[in-house]
């Protein structure tokens, strides 16, 4: 399977990269030793950056939580954009000369590319069960932390797969329903 | 002898013993330092082997297991955790991992990149609401309002330069249900010849060929009906039913000819006239030929049973093709005197805005005496001012007059006209109110309108106000209503 994963993660190589890079920026953030920080090597590393194991709950969550709250900000950013451009309204050719309208696809991919890295190692997501839902921890914190770290432990399986591919492709092709739902409203409102 | 010698010995060599003591002495010391210095010169030499030789030792204590892994000079592990794999100074750089000028280069591409895209969606917000709420309304079958929608949406999608195929798609595909075929001309354009073939717009292709269906099997059967008519021919004996029927029959098993282009049309292989998109159907359409069944039976004047007959074959084959069928169905139905509650309600569900259908239920009622409930129903759409206001008014002109208010039967009939002027059952309706309430002025009035018009006020309403017969027979026998 470590083929499919380096498959998805070089096809989606701008969503990897990025990720890589806000894996390093919290390592930095919190001082956790990167031991190898090369960000797209055809191994099951790829996209991600090696670190020590980290033995601190909130570090843990840190490492884990915010690389994955930059990559979805900029995919929701790009996929809104090629999502209803190319899906919703169709813009497949330019207006004057009717060529391929590239940009639009380039959003889409890289709103999807984006979107297929967004979780953690499987190793960062073991640690951070072991250090939420370890002996230590206060009940109220396991409560809290629990809709999010379900979602970065569930995603950290997923991506280990590739399946995180086929969902955000999945998930491009709902956001104009998703939008259709609030955006006539929205603007509505703001007018 | 031995004492003497001694004594001799003592008396003859005193000097000479201390001299030889203290010779003997000071060689002995030179020798020693010298033995001394050679054993401290050669110790130090030892020394210093010893030394060189020891080097070598400790290297070999210090393995490749003991040195930091990053540098690998340094012996690892540091004062806060001595089990770490990293010397101290490289551990405390790859605490902070320095980033390539690259990645930031990169990042900060990907990132502005990030606001151009939101400026591009906060650019097209107008497009994607008018392009969802015009598919909301399309979703709610307000088939209408979704079409206004979308004829408003296509003028600022020109504004900021989008070519929205998909929405394209959707106008058509809306267009088709509410039998605009004729506008879906000026949106084919829109759509590369060769992307119908596409999955995408496979939807598009099929309404496309469903239009040159009806359009071909249309020409075809007027054809057929006006060759067997002549001309002068106003009777409906005169019209040749049976023969007609028989080779609109023969239509349904015969199979389009292909359309041949001129040399014009094409152009690079491709055929550039709007004909090219109107993918060609190749066989006639089985709803337009039961439609011009109905309609030869309507002109030759057949039983109502017998155009419903026709009219239900289009309903049961195509029942979203209410735009086809949905009128003239509803008005025998209601001359039928059937109950035409689900015909109205299924109506709706096609088209929520279809205004025959409350027309329908509104004439049903009053048809059926229910005067009351049909005035309320006029009422209501009255006030939602539907485009079908003047017809909501007649109605109610004429549940009033069966209610013998003619007053109010006035007033309802001169807001129908007020409404829509063009129609002759307005205007009857409206002369029969006039007479109704012995208005001689205003039906003279309403005589006059229809002379200017080359007509005359129907024969019902005339006898009528020669008191030949009742109102009750005009609203309550016959086809219920003002011919």
């Amino acid at each position: 399977m470590t083929t499919v994963y380096i498959i998805v993660k070089y096809l989606t190589f701008v969503g990897a990269y990025m990720k890589g890079f806000f894996e390093q920026l919290s390592c930095r953030v919190y001082e956790v030793l990167i031991e190898d920080g090369r960000y797209l090597t055809a191994t099951e590393l790829c996209g991600h950056v090696e670190h020590e194991i980290i033995k601190k709950r909130s570090v843990s969550f840190g490492v884990c939580f915010f690389p994955f709250l930059f990559n979805l900000i900029l995919g929701l950013v790009f996929v809104s954009v090629g999502s209803m451009n190319v899906y919703f309204l169709g813009e497949f050719f330019t207006y004057n000369k009717g060529i391929v309208h590239i940009l639009n696809f380039v959003f889409l991919w890289l709103g999807i590319s984006m979107l297929t890295n967004l979780f953690p190692q499987i190793e960062d997501a073991l640690t951070l069960r072991e250090l939420i839902y370890g002996k230590n921890t206060n009940i109220v914190l396991k409560i809290l932390a629990a809709p999010i770290f379900a979602v970065l432990y569930c995603g950290a399986f997923l991506e280990r797969w590739g399946i995180t591919f086929l969902t955000s492709i999945a998930f491009s092709l709902a956001v104009p329903s998703i939008y259709a739902t609030f955006l006539p409203s929205l603007i509505g409102a703001m007018q | 002898m031995a004492d003497n010698k001694e004594k001799d010995l003592e008396g003859i060599f005193p000097e000479q013993e201390d001299e030889a003591l203290k010779k003997e002495l000071e060689e002995l010391k030179e020798t020693f330092q010298q033995e001394l210095d050679k054993a401290t010169a050669e110790a130090e030499t030892s020394e210093e082997e010893n030394e060189n030789e020891s080097e070598p030792d400790e290297e070999e204590e210090l393995t490749e297991d003991m040195l930091c892994e990053c540098c690998g000079e340094n012996k690892r592990g540091t004062a806060k955790d001595p089990e770490s794999h990293f010397c101290a100074e490289c551990e405390k750089a790859l605490r902070h991992y320095p980033f390539d000028f690259l990645n930031i280069i990169i990042m900060l591409i990907v990132i502005g990149f990030s606001f151009y895209a939101c400026y591009v969606f906060a650019g097209n917000a107008n497009v994607y609401v008018d392009a969802l709420n015009a598919q909301k309304a399309a979703k709610e079958n307000m088939l209408f309002t979704a079409h206004s929608d979308y004829s408003k949406l296509f003028d600022t999608m020109e504004d900021e330069s989008i070519r929205g195929e998909m929405v394209y798609k959707r106008a058509i595909l809306n267009l088709s249900k509410i039998g605009g075929y004729q506008d879906m001309e000026q949106y084919a354009s829109s759509f590369k010849s060769w992307e119908l073939k596409l999955p995408h717009l496979k939807s598009v292709a099929k309404t496309f060929e469903e239009k040159n269906a009806f359009e071909r099997t249309r020409d075809a059967c007027y054809e057929i009906i006006y060759s067997n008519i002549p001309q002068e021919a106003v009777d409906p004996s005169e019209v040749p039913y049976e023969t007609i029927i028989e080779q609109l029959k023969a239509l349904e098993n015969k199979p389009l000819e292909p359309v041949t282009y001129s040399a014009e049309d094409i152009q690079d292989g491709l055929v550039t006239t709007t004909a090219a998109y109107s993918i060609e159907a190749n066989a006639y359409s089985q709803a337009m030929i039961s439609y011009f069944k109905f309609y030869t039976a309507a002109i030759s004047s057949q039983p109502a049973e017998t155009q419903i007959g026709f009219l239900e074959e289009i309903k049961n084959g195509y029942p979203e093709m209410t735009w086809l069928y949905g009128p003239m169905l509803g008005d025998l139905y209601v001359k039928a005197q059937k109950d035409v509650t689900d015909y109205c309600t299924f109506l709706k569900e096609v088209n929520a805005e279809d205004a025959y259908a409350d027309v329908a239920m509104a004439t049903s009622l009053r048809i059926q005496g229910k005067y009351e409930d049909s005035i309320a129903i006029c009422k209501n759409k009255v006030l939602e001012k539907d485009d079908y206001s003047f017809e909501y008014y007649r109605q109610t002109a004429l549940s009033c007059l069966a209610l013998g208010e003619y007053d109010n039967a006035c007033t309802a009939a001169k807001s129908a006209y007020e409404q829509y002027n063009y129609s002759i059952q307005v205007l009857d309706t409206l002369a029969l109110c006039y007479a109704a309430t012995g208005n001689n002025e205003g039906y003279t009035e309403v005589e006059k309108i229809f002379a200017q018009n080359g007509m005359a006020v129907s024969d019902e309403v005339k006898d009528y106000k020669d008191g030949k017969i009742t109102l009750d027979s005009i609203l309550k026998e016959g086809d219920f209503d003002v011919e």
